[in-house]
């Protein structure tokens, strides 16, 4: 459960580049989603959104607008920009690599041990 | 119990300076936490167990906290509470006097058509009025609300008069506003029909006004408002 709950913690950027990548959205919106989604196992503590929101969008990968009274009162949205994309794009290629090179390793290690 | 979520987060901020960026994320985490308890309301949870979830809710907040209070110079040009007040003031002042003008202007076109008993008279009185109606409505564009201050900014001024809105205690104030004004209309009402005086009754809705100001001025010396500026 550890290991879970720090990968996840460790992958908050590409989650919700992913997110907004779907859609734009906003803070509490995108919480609630990934809390069901993951059927509460994560939930992502609001320091760590809104300080996740900031270095993204001070990175430029991300930008906030405020919405009014017709798209839901007066809230910040967020939205992906066009480097944000190419770098979600980078990121899960990596990941899809980490994730396979480590799967590998682990059951590399299982297989070797039998041969020998 | 919101109000207590409030003043969580007012304290999560109380050293963090004013500014646009703060006063936004002020907004934006409270509206979330606001949600997130009354999401744990409808589920059934209890009001203590909901706040106190929302609450753990929030994490680590000193890291925002530093990184708010440090790139205040570097990022807001407009961070020190005063330079900001201090251009709003500038701006409520010119709004002030373009529109006092124009008001004053309307008068005056009234006088003209008075003064100059002709068709030049009535002519002038439109013209008047003219000019004031543009003015009015360039006050309004330029310096109005909406427009004087930018996105981030007007999310101080919404957040503050949201937070005044919400006082329960400008809540009440009001109620009993209304509740004054009907009262208030009752009596002229019987009194009138009463004397069969509407002639003089009409006084009685200039005495409710002077005396709604009483109670007003008495219940501010008793308890001076907290300044929210």
């Amino acid at each position: 459960m550890s290991i879970t709950a720090d990968l996840l913690r460790g992958n908050t950027d590409i989650i919700l580049l992913a997110r907004l990548s779907q859609s734009d959205s906003y803070g509490y919106e995108i919480n609630k989603e990934i809390s069901e989604i993951t059927d509460g196992a994560f939930e992502i503590k609001e320091a760590t959104l809104y300080s996740a929101f900031r270095r993204l969008e001070k990175n430029g990968l991300i930008e906030s607008y405020w919405g009014n009274q017709q798209t839901g009162a007066r809230r910040r949205y967020y939205k992906i920009t066009p480097s944000g994309s190419a770098q979600l794009q980078t990121m899960v290629a990596e990941w899809e690599d980490a994730t396979r090179l480590i799967g590998k390793l682990i059951k590399g290690e299982t297989d070797h041990e039998r041969t020998n | 119990m919101k109000e207590q979520i409030r003043f969580y987060v007012d304290g999560l901020f109380a050293e963090i300076p004013p500014s646009a960026e703060s006063e936004a994320m002020k907004f934006e985490l409270l509206d979330s936490l606001v949600n997130k308890y009354d999401d744990y309301i409808n589920m059934g949870i209890s009001e203590q167990v909901a706040y106190s979830k929302v609450v753990n809710s929030v994490g680590d907040f000193s890291e925002i906290s530093r990184e708010l209070q440090r790139n205040i110079s570097v990022v807001d040009p407009l961070a020190s509470p005063d330079a900001f007040y201090a251009r709003q003031e500038r701006r409520h002042k010119r709004h002030a006097i373009l529109l006092s003008v124009g008001i004053g202007l309307y008068v005056i076109s009234l006088a003209a058509v008075i003064a100059i008993p002709s068709e030049l008279g009535v002519v002038m009185m439109f013209v008047i009025a003219a000019i004031a109606t543009v003015m009015v409505i360039l006050a309004n564009t330029l310096y109005g609300k909406k427009n004087s201050i930018k996105q981030g900014e007007q999310f101080v001024e919404d957040f503050q008069t949201w937070r005044q809105e919400n006082d329960e205690k400008v809540k009440t104030r009001k109620l009993f506003e209304s509740a004054f004004w009907i009262i208030i209309t009752v009596i002229y009402l019987i009194v009138s029909f009463l004397t069969g005086a509407w002639h003089i009754t009409w006084i009685i809705f200039l005495l409710g006004a002077s005396l709604s100001e009483l109670i007003k001025g008495i219940l501010l010396l008793n308890n001076p408002k907290k300044s929210d500026s």
